[in-house]
């Protein structure tokens, strides 16, 4: 494999992306769009395919970037600001999605659930997607935590958690998880506003009977990094071509690949601010849930 | 009813073609039952090949879902369940996939909205040794299969099959089956009616081949047969060449025919040819002399007869034998014959035997005479050029009349007897001559003869012209002579040793017969008298001719002679010939009857009759027969003579009556005539005819042999 910086000028012909993904063959198809469109542009730079490479989990991705097996990585927050605690990764560029880079986590529990609020959750289950996810893990989780509640993972959804504790269970998809809420597997469930408003993970014979009872705050939505040490003409080439994609039919085909992304935005201070922001969040959750 | 063999062999085709025609029809029958069964069978076959599928299939497909849904089940992926589910919810047959847990709670059904989740399934018991169930239901298949963490049963997942789609594709299959049955069927028919119709052709090719290749030849055949019947050998007109029996029937047939038809011919050759001399005899001459007189006179052409007759032939068969006049007479036929070829008979002309020395030559066309008279005086001249016996004084020589057509007559009857007088008037001038006939001096001639006899006859001097040979009548196995047969003989003073037919026919004609007769008794009476009283068995035999046998002063005469000669009428024997005897039957019988009363024995002679008349011979009342001399010369070459000879002397020794047996000539003769029981014979064979002083020496010398 082949990496920019760590080859000669001959041999810089490729791009590599790198994702966090347990879907690899799902993902793929998203990613190698934009990729392709991105690297259109390199050739002056020698470069002339991209390449995609997924890992399970942060470390893992840290460490490829520490590597500089990968140049570029599009996430969510919560892995995003992992990515640059622990590779020095750099932010390039913010995705934006229905005119805004911000989202935020939704609990929902089913109408006749009881539930009104956070604190009605002790002694009940939730459903979260997996550990990577910034909206359905780490906010959720921190929330409980801020609610002053204790969560605690279940061996199986259908488990029962001690008296006072929220039992949270990976779901592994948003659909899952309202699936879950709906049949009483579980009480209620963490998504993004993105993914409630989606009929195909949240189906409306479901929503119906189902009420979001808590929202978190505002978070950046993704962010692009790029490796450090990464030509900076590079690496400018690379945002300049992500911020001109939507301005063409097939950067907007690619963007829409790209998870349905509207476009990107270099990221201002507010932007980098609400991202280090979450740290703490972060950190919470790792020392007192996981 | 009569059936031949041709309606015999059709009925046989026909029968055969029925029965085939009723084997194909069962066969045809049991291969439709059979093809409908084999339909269902596999019908059958084919639905439970498909149930074997399916159920391999639904266990297959379980089994891989009760696997890959432990996790899903697990961690109650129910995105991932329903991922798992929906290829298999997909397949057309599969009427619903339930998953659910231990407790038998439904965890997923396909369904997005997974209305009737956590609710109990029916019957959602876990398979009890953890492997998938089948459970087969009227229309469907449901097949239940574990799902298992380690050895923990953590649920299961049942998949429901369709069943009717196996009975949809199991009876589209039989629709199918049939479908290409029908055109196996059409197609079989069709091959069965080529079938039939090659057997149908067949049969009837096989009859017209047997028709044709063996009823037609044996058809023919019988109508060969019926030709040959009617004496039509015409040639066969069927194939021999065929190597079968039906071959070996005609050839044999065509053998047949040819061999009748050469038979045939030698006996119409026999009947028309003379065998001795190989001349054509009397008769033949008659009918070409009668063809050639019928073109003669239409062409008014003329033509010449020659009669010819050996001079003092009598004296040759009797110093030297037989044989040679045998060989006197084929000489003379051929040179005559040599002669006549070499001057031309002409298109009419024949040469003939007319019996004893008698021969024939027509000559016809231009120069006929000349021909004629050149023929004769060469045939004199080669006769007189043959070498003399010792035996006999002078050289053969002939006496040859002729007669020329139409001058001296326009008759094959009135040329005839011209060329017979002209012939005479050549004897009467010394013989060894040719004459031609003088009308006038030729009928004087005859005449002549006849008042010449009739005046020695009345003067009472004819008994020293005329004069009686005897022939010995013998024993056949000692030889000894019983009795003797007068036969009259003229010695003329001008004319010589003149035989019986010169004038014996003409005489009796000439009302001479009585007076010839009691002229013979007479003198045989005479003649002898000692040798008949030495021995009253002996006799002695004389011919009557019709005129003494219907005069009535028969009896008185011959009474009156036997006294003069003193001889026993016992002794005396009279010959009446049999077909006289039959003119007047009744009054034949009384006639015998008479004769008998007065001890005179008769003979009936010259009998040749068939076994009709001779199963009335016992009624004769005569001493014996006297067979044929026709009859007993041809019984060595013809059968039916031979059978004849053996019908009479049976039939007269069955009416106690004796046979004597005439012209017998050699021994073989005797053999067979002995064989058939005949005693008596005579003839050149056994004795030749010898004087009266000749018979007294001859029985003096058996006399003393037996002595």
């Amino acid at each position: 494999m082949l990496w920019l910086t760590a080859a000669t000028a001959a041999e810089q012909r490729v791009l590599v992306m790198g994702r966090l993904s347990d879907d690899p063959g799902g993902y793929i198809g998203r990613l190698q769009p934009l990729l392709d469109y991105v690297v259109a542009d390199l050739a002056d730079f020698g470069v002339e395919r991209g390449q995609v490479i997924m890992a399970r989990d942060a470390n893992q991705m840290a460490s490829y970037i520490r590597q500089e097996k990968v140049d570029w990585v599009g996430d969510t927050a919560a892995v995003a600001l992992l990515l640059i605690d622990r590779s020095d990764a750099v932010p390039l560029a913010m995705v934006a999605k229905h005119g805004s880079t911000r989202y935020r986590t939704v609990l929902f529990a089913r109408r006749d659930s009881g539930i009104a609020n956070i604190a009605d959750l002790a002694g009940k289950t939730i459903a979260f997607q997996n550990s990577n996810s910034t909206s359905a893990y780490y906010l959720p989780a921190g929330m409980l935590l801020d609610a002053g509640l204790r969560p605690a993972i279940l061996v199986s959804p259908l488990e029962k958690p001690a008296p006072g504790v929220v039992g949270y269970a990976f779901s592994r998809l948003e659909a899952n998880s309202a699936a879950w809420v709906h049949k009483r597997v579980v009480d209620a469930a963490a998504v993004s506003d993105q993914d409630w408003e989606d009929t195909a993970r949240v189906p409306d014979s479901f929503r119906k009977d189902l009420r979001v009872f808590a929202e978190s705050p505002a978070v950046p939505r993704g962010v692009e990094l790029v490796r450090p040490g990464l030509d900076p003409a590079l690496r400018d080439r690379i945002l300049q071509r992500l911020l001109g994609a939507p301005e063409s039919e097939a950067g907007r085909k690619a963007l829409s690949e790209y998870f349905r992304t509207e476009r990107f935005v270099v990221p201002d201070r507010e932007d980098l601010d609400d991202l280090y922001a979450l740290r703490p969040w972060l950190r919470r959750v790792r020392e007192e849930v996981e | 009813m009569r059936l031949g063999l041709s309606a015999r062999l059709s009925l046989l085709v026909a029968t055969v073609l029925v029965l085939a025609l009723i084997a194909f029809a069962w066969f045809w029958t049991g291969l439709r039952q059979t093809e409908s069964e084999i339909a269902q069978r596999a019908a059958a076959l084919l639905a439970e090949r498909a149930r074997t599928d399916l159920a391999v299939r639904a266990t297959q497909t379980a089994d891989y879902l009760g696997q890959a849904l432990v996790n899903p089940l697990f961690y109650v992926d129910l995105l991932s369940i329903q991922d798992l589910l929906a290829p298999v919810q997909r397949q057309a047959d599969v009427a619903s996939v339930v998953v659910y847990d231990q407790a038998g709670r439904m965890m997923h059904d396909g369904s997005v909205d997974l209305a009737a989740f956590g609710e109990q399934v029916d019957n959602g018991l876990l398979p009890a040794d953890g492997k998938p169930v089948l459970s087969w239901g009227r229309e469907l298949l449901e097949v239940t299969a574990p799902i298992r963490l380690d050895e923990r049963l953590i649920g299961a997942v049942r998949i429901g099959f369709h069943l009717n789609p196996i009975e949809t594709e199991s009876a589209a299959a039989r629709v199918e089956v049939d479908r290409q049955l029908s055109t196996l069927h059409r197609r079989q028919g069709q091959s069965f009616a080529a079938l039939g119709i090659a057997i149908l052709v067949l049969g009837a090719g096989t009859a017209w081949l047997i028709a044709r290749g063996w009823l037609r030849p044996i058809q023919e055949l019988a109508v060969m047969s019926r030709q040959l019947a009617a004496g039509l050998y015409a040639k066969m007109p069927i194939s021999s060449k065929r190597q079968d029996e039906l071959g070996e029937l005609v050839r044999a047939f065509e053998q047949m025919s040819e061999s009748l038809a050469s038979h045939e011919a030698a006996m119409r050759r026999e009947a028309q040819e003379d065998s001795l001399t190989g001349l054509a005899n009397r008769r033949r001459f008659g009918e070409q002399l009668d063809r050639a007189l019928r073109h003669l006179a239409q062409k008014r052409t003329q033509a010449a007869l020659v009669f010819f007759d050996l001079d003092a032939f009598k004296q040759v068969n009797d110093a030297l034998g037989h044989e040679s006049g045998d060989f006197l007479l084929r000489e003379t036929a051929r040179m005559l014959s040599k002669a006549a070829e070499e001057l031309g008979l002409g298109e009419h002309g024949i040469v003939a035997r007319l019996g004893g020395d008698e021969f024939l030559a027509l000559f016809t066309g231009d120069q006929a005479e000349e021909r004629a008279r050149l023929c004769a005086e060469r045939l004199l001249a080669d006769l007189n050029g043959m070498r003399p016996s010792q035996l006999l004084a002078r050289n053969p020589s002939a006496s040859a009349g002729m007669a020329v057509y139409p001058a001296h007559g326009d008759t094959a009857k009135s040329l005839l007897k011209a060329a017979d007088l002209a012939m005479y008037a050549a004897k009467r001038a010394g013989g060894g001559k040719l004459c031609r006939f003088e009308p006038l001096a030729a009928e004087g001639d005859y005449e002549n003869l006849l008042a010449d006899l009739t005046q020695q006859l009345r003067e009472g001097n004819a008994a020293a012209q005329l004069h009686l040979l005897y022939q010995p009548i013998v024993d056949l196995n000692s030889r000894k002579t019983l009795g003797v047969e007068a036969l009259i003989r003229w010695h003329h003073p001008q004319l010589g040793e003149l035989p019986p037919v010169a004038f014996l026919q003409p005489a009796l004609r000439a009302g001479l017969g009585i007076e010839l007769s009691r002229l013979t008794v007479k003198m045989a009476l005479t003649d002898l008298a000692d040798w008949l009283n030495q021995d009253p068995a002996r006799f002695v035999s004389i011919n009557l001719d019709q005129a003494s046998w219907n005069d009535g002063e028969l009896l008185t005469r011959l009474r009156e002679q036997l006294a003069d000669a003193g001889v026993k009428p016992q002794q005396l024997c009279l010959e009446l010939p049999e077909r006289l005897y039959w003119d007047q039957p009744e009054q034949s019988q009384r006639q015998v009857a008479r004769l008998r009363e007065l001890g005179v024995q008769m003979w009936l002679d010259d009998v040749d009759g068939g076994a009709e008349r001779a199963s009335t011979m016992r009624h004769f009342r005569v001493r014996g027969i006297k067979l044929d001399h026709r009859l007993v010369a041809g019984m060595l070459r013809k059968p039916e003579d031979l059978r004849q000879v053996q019908v009479l002397i049976q039939v007269a020794i069955d009416a106690q009556l004796e046979v004597v047996a005439e012209a017998v000539e050699s021994e073989a003769q005797v053999k067979l005539l002995t064989a058939a029981g005949c005693t008596l014979g005579q003839g050149f064979g056994l004795v030749m005819p010898i004087s009266a002083a000749d018979l007294l020496k001859r029985e003096a010398t058996d006399y003393a042999a037996s002595l």
